[in-house]
């Protein structure tokens, strides 16, 4: 059970990283996904200690991680129509100064 | 036991991939094996109602539409159909052998208390090391 709790901290840890080094916006939803199946994989020592909670615990997480994805889809759609592309760099270099 | 290792070494490396490989795709679908490996640590565990959640709603909803975005703009429909089915055959075998792993019947609950055993250590030094780089990651990049 701890390698468990053990593996989704590095899991939640790596998506962390990918968080911070990535400027593409398809690759911060991943990262964001990283991190939700790192907080998955942590919870599996709850649902066996005490069910009820870890399953709510759990469903609770994966209607979080739907709205989330939801929102971050919504958002490089209409990024990617409105500028043609998915870096975040070329949005900070053609957006205009004071 | 070693079954358990297995499924979470393979979620780890797998998603220790998502974020590192370069192209979308190929990072979605190693994020899509990531997630089946926990869904298949929980039915090892014998927790068939929340690996039956993951499995359905996670990865048929979730990391479904993290594909189809990262296939949209990360040119996945330009590889040959030689590598598609390459993947799509590695998946299959990858299931299958899951499939005939898993044992039957779940395994005996054990005790909950922390024990200060190798498994303890091994929780403090991946917080520590995974800390550590991505702090030294983070402070590189900015």
């Amino acid at each position: 059970m701890i390698a468990a709790i053990a593996v989704g901290l590095a899991l939640i840890a790596v998506g962390l990283y990918g968080l911070a080094a990535s400027r593409n916006m398809v690759r911060l939803l991943i990262a964001v996904e990283v991190v939700v199946v790192g907080a998955l994989t942590s919870l599996a020592p709850v649902l066996a200690t005490a069910p009820s909670t870890g399953f709510w615990s759990l469903v609770l997480l994966l209607s979080m991680a739907a709205g989330e994805v939801g929102i971050i889809g919504a958002i490089i759609y209409r990024a990617y129509a409105a500028a043609k592309t998915t870096d975040l760099e070329e949005f900070r270099a053609g957006r205009e100064g004071p | 036991m070693f079954l358990e290792y297995l499924v979470l070494s393979a979620a780890l490396i797998f998603g220790i991939f998502a974020v590192l490989v370069k192209d979308n795709a190929v990072a979605a679908l190693s994020l899509a094996f990531s997630a089946a490996a926990v869904a298949a640590y929980y039915a090892v565990l014998g927790l068939a109602a929340a690996s039956f959640l993951v499995f359905v709603i996670y990865i048929g909803s979730v990391v479904l539409m993290v594909i189809t975005t990262a296939s949209m703009y990360g040119g996945f429909f330009e590889y040959s159909t030689r590598y598609k089915i390459a993947v799509a055959a590695l998946a299959v075998v990858t299931a299958l052998l899951l499939w005939a792993l898993v044992p039957s019947s779940p395994p005996p609950r054990v005790s909950q208390t922390p024990q200060p055993n190798f498994d303890l250590l091994a929780l403090i030094a991946a917080f520590l090391i995974s800390s550590l780089v991505v702090a030294i990651e983070v402070a590189r990049r900015l």
